[in-house]
């Protein structure tokens, strides 16, 4: 869908009015950023490229956001097709505001609110009848860059057209996850989570739990954010907690759980005492030189933080799914596990009583609590992770009233709120007792459901095989021993490698490299590599690098198109798989990187070529002389820098500036299926083996080596790092055959890179780095 | 020797420095505006007369390559007639170019010459755009650092990081005072940065902050003791002389600033390449039948605080005779103009001390020195 809105406006330049406005321009839509003062809104205008995490996919997007005042620049309201509000939280300011802009405006504007608490039919009233019918609320989460939930809600006046293309446009152009709200308070995302906020806290105080141990409980263990309870509260500031939990407790008089919105007082006096949490240094825990303290919920006092003990806890942690773990968390019989038990079935509960107040459905309060609390799971697939029956029983035992339909939805017969049949997701409906098919996007291919509808062509450990349609055949990592990173192991070579076969045997006509999994592909398997060095097998080790490298030049050089559709971590090895594709559709957050030089090595799979290819393709029209290519090249691979974003990956070298980058992960994978149908469709022709690679060779390698020196001198590397970068400049100046006057080819460039690579390997202190890695997570300077 | 070069006037642009306003104009336009200021300044002599224009570079590639001294003297305006060369000795260039002016007038080859240098150190990467090593002399350390240099020489004359800071401290005092003092007026000719803005005033020269100076880590050694602040900064300019036959100065009624008494270049030890003055300035004193005692101003180039200093202790020079309107640390070393900016500023200098005879001298990369005595009249 084309972007139907040319240029916006954002009034209001605060965080999350600044934030809004730098992700219409990460969506390259021109944006007016709008303050009462032209400081206020300079202000927010330069926090877009300072904020922590980055709003914007890069620096230079700032350049899209204007910054105006109402006195000198009101008139140019009258240039956007599109305005959002996002004011202080004030009926009386928002309708000043209003009141101020209406005169200006298009007559095809639409105006939206970004409200987070105030009613639709108060904010309207000021308004013409011709713009109630153009106004609704958009929803951003805070940061609006990586949060995906966009709530919408429309008044009984707005039109459905413009709601539809709100709706389409969230989606599309700006890749957000589109959640349908009422006209309620706090909408959905806040109205649930804050409840479970609420709930946990209130429990916690009751039983005697600390904060340590409350957001040990309520954390990635149970597939939630690491900052779980306390710490979330504290990053997104007590004052608003307090505020948005405020707003439930003054409107929803006849919530039957009204009163755990009550504030406790702990919390109160925290906001009092203007400990607001991470911005204050202080709140449920305290930034001090001794380290992070963590406040006493029963006396208000700081104290050092205890070692957290769960046995329920331990079991939990060690199961693979977080659908496994969170039902033995629940399941668990210990202290942790009935503090958990509690809590998790009141918010179920309060969640299922919800309907229809606050959605006609199940899936949209599921997708909020995804989207905009970065759970792993909805409370209704929760639900079913912990079984429906049993858990009600469990929940009625305890004495707990468990909403009527749940019941009624288990005495039809079923079992479970969703269920895979066929490549279709079914759901079960309250409104209409009855079991309904959920409508998704023809862009929103998933890939699971496919899998259930007689579409899996192989599965292996790490990697399946799928028949996407139109001839196409996908290959999804899908890591057996860590499905969180899939690293390449032996069953993602040899899937991807069945799948070439099948494309050369004429079966498919394209393959996409691609899966929906929390990460693409984190780089080679350390600990498969460490053994192997530690048994001496390297003979062995060098032709696993040129299998993989093999791999690689034979999805380059394939006949019918590869595309790879990378998202999120993609690293090492991860972007040597991507890289030689036809092309890329990559997810905007994406984060990859050659970081091989963190363990001691450099690329082995082929990653210094592809970076040399790409940046001399990325600089075909540009004065870039091959020099300057390498020199690039080495910086990037030698300081191993990680894009953290698609837009930066084009311009580091990881991707190519022609390759396309989609604001929606949900609908990565169908465009790189269109994609791979387009480049059928144009006859894809492979690109020619290149002998003719103009590379500096010793003299320029020599320079290098200065500089390299000088830094080893400054202290800025260390031995080692000169050593294994120094293997680095001699693969991509081109090794002995290039120069000035002379040419290599891939093959050459392959081979030395797997030579430096293997003997890189034999370093004691790159071992060590290996090692190290594999035991806390981070590289090693040694 | 039958005929003898004299200096006619000496100009300059402002030196430019890293965010400061002059980043981002071209090389050639830059030095184009310098010698259009000086042909400006001495109407007495017509554009059609000058016969050649040298302009020192030390890298001369990408928009200072194509043979900028060509390009800037049409860029400047000057008559086609007009032939151009560049002068390459790294940090010597532009004062090789003075040498080789005054050397083709006093052999009677042409009267009338302009001896110019340039140099971009943002445009251009440390090392050119393509650098191609030899890999044996990177064996012999021929490529080390100048930074490095710095601190043989510091590690060799023991000179302390303190004695190096309070040089450079003394560098931005002097240049400021001399700012303040007017005594840049008549040596820098405002730059217009393409209708945008001008820039009239070095940009480098400012009140030293003590304790950030102190609190600097070593620049290209751990452990060692030479900073950014005691190192000549990154920066941007150009300068232009005009020089002719003392006949010729006559005959049109020039005044005549300066004339060249001698010249000199030596090599060094590369590794130790800030020596380099030392040697030089011997052989140009030996040559104009001079002693030390007899100079009465100097102008050396301060690479680095530890370079100069160590020229200072082992020559047994008068520091109060060096540098008295400040010097490189402050106002920046842009390498291939720098020659031209000292012995401009040396002609300056000994005008407003109302002294008759200086030197001017600096270290070159690779090792090698070059020196140049000259005397008013």
């Amino acid at each position: 869908m084309s972007k139907q809105f040319e240029k916006v406006a954002v009034l209001g330049a605060g965080i999350m009015g600044a934030q809004i406005a730098g992700h219409f321009a990460n969506a390259g839509i021109p944006a007016l950023l709008f303050d009462i003062n032209q400081e206020l809104a300079k202000k927010g205008l330069e926090g877009l490229t300072k904020l922590k995490p980055a709003p914007l996919y890069k620096p230079k997007n700032s350049e899209l956001v204007t910054a105006c005042n109402y006195d000198d620049h009101v008139k140019k309201l009258g240039e956007v097709d599109l305005v959002i509000e996002a004011v202080a939280e004030r009926l009386d300011i928002k309708h000043a505001v209003y009141n101020n802009i209406i005169s200006h405006l298009k007559e095809t504007v639409i105006l939206t609110s970004n409200t987070s608490g105030i009613p639709l039919e108060d904010l309207i009233k000021v308004l013409p009848d011709h713009l109630k019918k153009r106004f609704m609320i958009t929803h951003f989460f805070n940061p609006p860059r990586y949060m995906r939930l966009l709530e919408l809600v429309k008044g009984p006046e707005t039109d459905k057209t413009v709601y539809d293309m709100i709706s389409q446009f969230g989606e599309d152009v700006l890749g957000k996850g589109i959640v349908h709200a009422k006209d309620t308070p706090n909408f959905i995302g806040n109205r649930i989570g804050v409840f479970g906020m609420a709930v946990t806290m209130n429990t916690a105080i009751e039983q005697g739990f600390t904060v340590e141990e409350v957001d040990k409980l309520t954390g990635t263990v149970v597939g939630r954010p690491k900052s779980a309870t306390f710490r979330t509260a504290d990053v997104v500031g007590l004052d608003t907690m307090v505020n948005v939990q405020m707003t439930s407790y003054d409107n929803l008089l006849d919530d039957e759980e009204r009163e755990t919105f009550r504030i406790p007082e702990v919390l109160q006096k925290l906001v009092d005492e203007g400990n607001l949490g991470a911005k204050t240094k202080a709140g449920f825990y305290k930034k001090t030189d001794e380290g992070i303290l963590s406040l006493n919920l029963k006396t208000g006092e700081y104290g050092p933080q205890k070692k957290v003990r769960f046995d329920g806890f331990r079991l939990a942690k060690d199961r693979q799914t977080s659908g496994e773990k969170i039902k033995a968390m629940a399941y668990s019989e210990d202290k942790g596990g009935k503090f958990f038990w509690e809590v998790l079935s009141r918010s179920l509960i309060y969640s299922a009583n919800r309907i229809p107040e606050i959605s006609d459905d199940i899936i949209n309060i599921d997708n909020a609590m995804k989207w905009g609390y970065g759970w792993d799971a909805g409370p209704f697939e929760i639900w079913d992770f912990i079984g429906v029956s049993d858990s009600v029983s469990r929940m009625e035992k305890d004495g707990r009233k468990v909403p009527k339909w749940v019941k009624e939805m288990l005495s039809s017969g079923r079992e479970s709120f969703y269920d895979s049949v066929d490549g279709k997701l079914t759901y079960y409906d309250p409104s209409s007792t009855s079991i309904k098919t959920q409508e998704s996007s023809k862009k929103s291919i998933s890939l699971n459901l496919n899998k259930t509808s007689g579409n899996l062509v192989k599965k292996d450990w790490s990697a399946s095989l799928i028949d996407l349609g139109d001839s196409v055949l996908n290959v999804e990592f899908h890591s057996a021993l860590q499905p969180n990173l899939n690293p390449i192991d032996g069953s993602i070579g040899q899937t991807i490698s069945d799948g070439m076969d099948l494309l050369d045997a004429g079966k498919y006509k394209a393959l996409i490299l691609g899966h929906q999994g929390p990460n693409f592909c984190a780089g080679a398997n350390l600990a498969n590599m460490i053994q192997a060095i530690e048994t001496g097998a390297y003979d062995q080790m060098t032709d696993t690098l040129k299998q993989l490298q093999d791999l690689t030049q034979r999805i380059r050089f394939s006949n019918n198109p590869v595309v790879a559709a990378p998202h999120h971590l993609t690293l090492g090895g991860g972007f040597e798989l991507v890289a030689p594709a036809a092309h890329r559709v990559a997810s905007s957050e994406l984060y990859i990187g050659a970081v091989e030089v963190g363990v001691g090595l450099i690329p082995g799979a082929g990653g210094n070529l592809r970076m040399l290819l790409n940046l001399m393709e990325n600089s075909s029209s540009g004065r870039i002389n091959s020099f300057q290519v390498v020199q690039k090249a080495f910086e990037t691979i030698g300081f191993a820098k990680v894009a953290t974003s698609a837009d930066e990956a084009k311009f580091l070298g990881y991707l190519l500036k022609t390759d396309t980058i989609i604001l929606n992960n949900d609908h990565r994978i169908w465009a790189a299926k269109q994609k791979a149908l387009e480049l059928i469709d144009n006859n894809y022709q492979p690109p020619s083996y290149r002998e003719d690679l103009k590379l500096p060779g010793a003299g320029g390698r020599t320079a290098m080596a200065m500089a390299l020196k000088g830094f080893k001198a400054q202290g800025k590397i260390s031995a080692h790092d000169e050593l294994i970068t120094k293997k680095l400049a001699f693969v991509l100046t081109g090794g002995d055959k290039a120069g000035l006057t002379k040419s290599v080819d891939e093959q050459y460039l392959l081979d030395i890179e797997r030579e430096a690579f293997i003997s890189l390997a034999g370093e004691s202190l790159t071992q060590d780095r290996i090692r190290y890695m594999l035991k806390k997570g981070k590289p090693l300077r040694n | 020797m039958g005929h003898k070069a004299v200096i006619v006037d000496a100009v300059r642009s402002p030196i430019g420095v890293k965010n400061g306003e002059m980043v981002g104009i071209r090389p050639d336009d830059l030095a184009a505006q310098v010698v259009k200021g000086l042909m400006n300044r001495n109407q007495n002599v017509k554009t059609n007369q000058v016969e050649d224009l040298v302009m020192g570079c030390a890298f001369p590639e990408g928009p200072q390559g194509m043979l900028i001294a060509r390009s800037v003297a049409t860029l400047a305006g000057l008559p086609n007639t007009v032939p151009g060369k560049v002068v390459n000795r790294f940090c010597g260039s532009a004062m090789d170019a003075i040498h080789q002016v005054s050397t083709a007038i006093e052999c009677d080859d042409i009267d009338v010459g302009i001896a110019a240098g340039v140099e971009d150190m943002f445009s251009i990467p440390p090392g050119g755009f393509a650098p191609d090593f030899h890999p044996e002399l990177a064996e012999q350390e021929y490529y080390i650092g100048m930074g490095e240099t710095a601190e043989n020489l510091a590690n060799d004359g023991n000179i302390s990081r303190e004695d190096q800071e309070k040089f450079a401290i003394q560098s931005h005092k002097k240049a400021l005072a001399a700012w303040e003092a007017g005594h840049y007026d008549n040596e820098v000719v405002p730059v217009d940065m393409y209708g945008e803005t001008t820039v009239a005033k070095d940009e480098g020269p400012r009140e030293p902050d003590v304790e950030k100076i102190k609190s600097l880590s070593p620049a290209f050694l751990e452990g060692g003791s030479v900073t950014a602040a005691t190192s000549s900064p990154f920066s941007l300019g150009a300068a232009a002389l005009l020089i002719t036959s003392e006949s010729f100065a006559k005959e049109n009624k020039l005044t005549i600033r300066a004339e060249i008494i001698s010249r000199s270049v030596t090599g060094v030890d590369w590794t130790r390449m800030g020596t380099g003055p030392i040697p030089a300035t011997n052989k140009a004193l030996g040559k104009a039948g001079l002693t030390m005692d007899d100079i009465e101003v100097i102008e050396l180039n301060e690479a680095f605080s530890a370079q100069a200093l160590y020229v200072i202790q082992e020559g047994g020079w008068d520091p109060d005779k060096i540098n008295l309107n400040g010097g490189a640390i402050a106002i920046g070393h842009p390498l291939g103009c720098s020659g031209a900016r000292i012995i401009g500023t040396l002609i300056n200098v000994m005008e407003q001390q109302n002294k008759k005879i200086g030197l001017a001298t600096m270290c070159i990369g690779t090792g090698q020195g070059i020196a140049t005595v000259i005397k008013r009249p």
